[in-house]
């Protein structure tokens, strides 16, 4: 079958063409609502690159990121907010290359307790920055509660791309269909 | 003439243009394959900013047009071909939850691939990874892009000119691979000496084992295969028929793919460091047990995937660190579609595969089982033959949607 014959194949199905991928959106939009939600909270810390000794602002930044990972900062975390099961989630502290801007990652079933640790984390950072590398005007972005969280799945995004896999079942059953009444007495 | 009619004269031409013996669609694929490989095997070398994300965009959507054009001068659809489609839609779901759309690409090839013979999309492969490749190795030798040293413990390891060790190291294996399929029962003893001597030269510096050991694997097996006609291994050969008419063979063929995922991901789940077992193993295998099951109960399992930041450790174009962070990259291609893509896009990948191996075997295409059962093996302990371009086999998942029939025997490797 060519592409022109399945088109007109399809002419005979508009029905079907047009519900099965509305349902399929509904569907998914419905389920994606209802399961539970992945929650990412991000903050930014940055350390300023002074003009005399740029390399070494980077360098800072690039050992900001190791503290952050650390071992300590885990243990720091687990004293500073008790409440919290710290060990649930993921957290992850990154840079790109030659940056002087960290990014704290903190994902999990929960988005209180995930803006809580990313937030005592930034904290912490900004005072082994301030106190331990001396460096002065440490910025820490994004900080408290109003800031947007990544939340997954997406509905939207979900019912989106369940449309496209209606329509191409839909395109399936037509085919399906044609060539059973073709063949049938 | 109505318009109708004209479209239907145009098309008609178009279809049955043959520079030689390739057709109008064949040639769109491969112009589009052999572009979009080029830059994204120049894209994992160290030559900076040359190509930037924007050109790669324009490249990917340029290829991508030129396959859609390709797609309906020679597309054809049935609906065996329907269903591949839906099932390879939600394999694209995965992918796109997962934040990594790039690798559709390799979907779309292998869908469009059905309407090209094989034997022509692997001389196209051939020699475009063989000239971009020895291209990007000659220049760091040269010096005109920096070959890096990488010191992992004890083992100085060689880049070549490429961003990370196990990208020349996987091209080279990847055009023994090609080699094999595109040669088979005329596979002859110079061209497992030049692939010897190519792999041995790239293991020698990058330090590379497992593609290495792979290769030698498969060029033993290319050189029995095409040297049970000639009868001058007639104990290998002998052998080798063996192997493959035994019932063994068939199970092996049928289960390769899903038992490897499943040993592999159970594995992954239940590692424990107080198990002593479980800690020779996960030592055997370089921590990839510890760090996949680090970031299965970080995250858990979704049905339709999930975004997940993995810090590995290749450099940039420039050479430098690409993210600083913990070491959290999941080397099993196996752990890492179930944990990232998804538990359904997963399942579709594993049993695409099954169905492509009990294929070739159904169909006697004994050098194209020989290698499945290797990528099987592979996939336990590697992800990067999730690539396209390190990976022709990605191609062959459509190819029972077309088998042809006018193909000559050795093309169909019939005859063991």
């Amino acid at each position: 079958m060519t592409l022109r014959q399945l088109f007109s194949t399809l002419r005979g199905h508009v029905a079907i063409i047009i519900c099965l991928p509305l349902c399929c959106a509904l569907v998914a939009y419905g389920v994606a609502s209802v399961i539970p939600k992945h929650y990412k909270v991000q903050r930014v810390v940055e350390v300023p690159i002074s003009q005399d000794n740029p390399d070494f602002d980077r360098n800072a930044a690039a050992k900001l990121t190791y503290v952050g990972n650390g071992e300590r900062a885990r243990n720091v975390l687990h004293n500073l907010i008790e409440e919290i099961p710290v060990d649930d989630y993921v957290i992850e502290v990154q840079a790109p290359p030659k940056s002087n801007v960290l990014t704290i990652g903190v994902s999990g079933m929960n988005e209180a307790e995930a803006t809580a640790i990313a937030d005592t984390l930034a904290q912490y950072i900004y005072t082994y920055a301030t106190h331990t590398l001396l460096k002065m005007n440490v910025e820490v972005i994004d900080e408290g509660p109003d800031t947007e969280t990544i939340v997954t799945p997406k509905p939207p995004m979900y019912a989106i791309e369940f449309a496209v896999f209606g329509l191409l079942v839909a395109v399936t059953i037509a085919t399906f269909r044609s060539r059973s009444c073709r063949t049938s007495p | 003439m109505g318009l109708k009619a004209r479209v239907n004269t145009v098309h008609s031409r178009l279809s049955h243009l043959s520079p030689g013996d390739i057709t109008a669609c064949e040639f769109l694929f491969l112009v589009s394959f052999a572009i979009w490989m080029v830059f994204q095997l120049l894209e994992t070398a160290l030559i900076g900013d040359i190509i930037s994300v924007h050109l790669m965009q324009v490249v990917r959507f340029s290829c991508i047009a030129l396959l859609f054009i390709s797609e309906l001068l020679g597309g054809r659809y049935d609906r065996r071909t329907l269903v591949w489609l839906c099932l390879a839609w939600l394999f694209c779901i995965g992918m796109i939850n997962s934040g990594q759309m790039y690798l559709i690409d390799w979907i779309l090839f292998s869908f469009c691939a059905r309407n090209v013979r094989m034997d022509k999309i692997l001389q196209v492969a051939f020699w475009v990874s063989s000239i971009v490749c020895v291209g990007i190795i000659l220049c760091s030798l040269i010096g005109l892009i920096p070959n890096v040293l990488w010191m992992a413990g004890d083992r100085p390891r060689y880049l070549l000119g490429f961003t990370y060790m196990l990208f020349p190291s996987m091209i080279a294996f990847n055009v023994t691979c090609i080699v094999v399929l595109l040669k088979q029962d005329r596979f002859s003893l110079v061209h497992a000496l030049c692939l010897l001597v190519a792999n041995l030269a790239i293991y020698l510096a990058t330090d590379s084992r497992l593609s290495f050991y792979l290769a030698i694997a498969i060029i033993v097996l290319g050189l029995m295969g095409s040297q049970r006609k000639r009868q001058s291994l007639a104990s290998a050969s002998i052998l080798l028929s063996r192997m493959v008419h035994a019932p063994i063979t068939r199970i092996v063929a049928y289960a390769a793919f899903p038992v490897c995922a499943l040993v592999m991901l159970l594995l992954t789940i239940m590692y424990s460091p107080d198990n002593a077992i479980m800690q020779a193993l996960n030592s055997i295998l370089g921590q990839r047990l510890e760090l996949g099951n680090s970031v299965f109960h970080g995250y858990g399992l979704t049905l339709f995937g999930q975004e997940i930041t993995q810090t590995g450790s290749a450099l940039g174009a420039d050479g430098t660190v690409t993210s600083m962070g913990s070491y959290n990259y999941i080397d099993s291609l196996y752990v890492k579609l179930f944990i990232q893509v998804g538990i359904v896009p997963a399942i579709i990948f594993i049993a695409g595969f099954t169905w492509l191996s009990i294929w070739a075997y159904n169909e006697r295409k004994w050098y194209l089982l020989a290698m499945l059962l290797i990528l099987a093996l592979r996939l336990t302990i590697d992800d990067l033959s999730f690539f396209l371009r390190y990976n022709i086999l990605l191609l062959y998942l459509s190819m029972p949607l077309a088998c042809r029939h006018d193909m000559p025997n050795e093309d169909r490797g019939e005859g063991v």
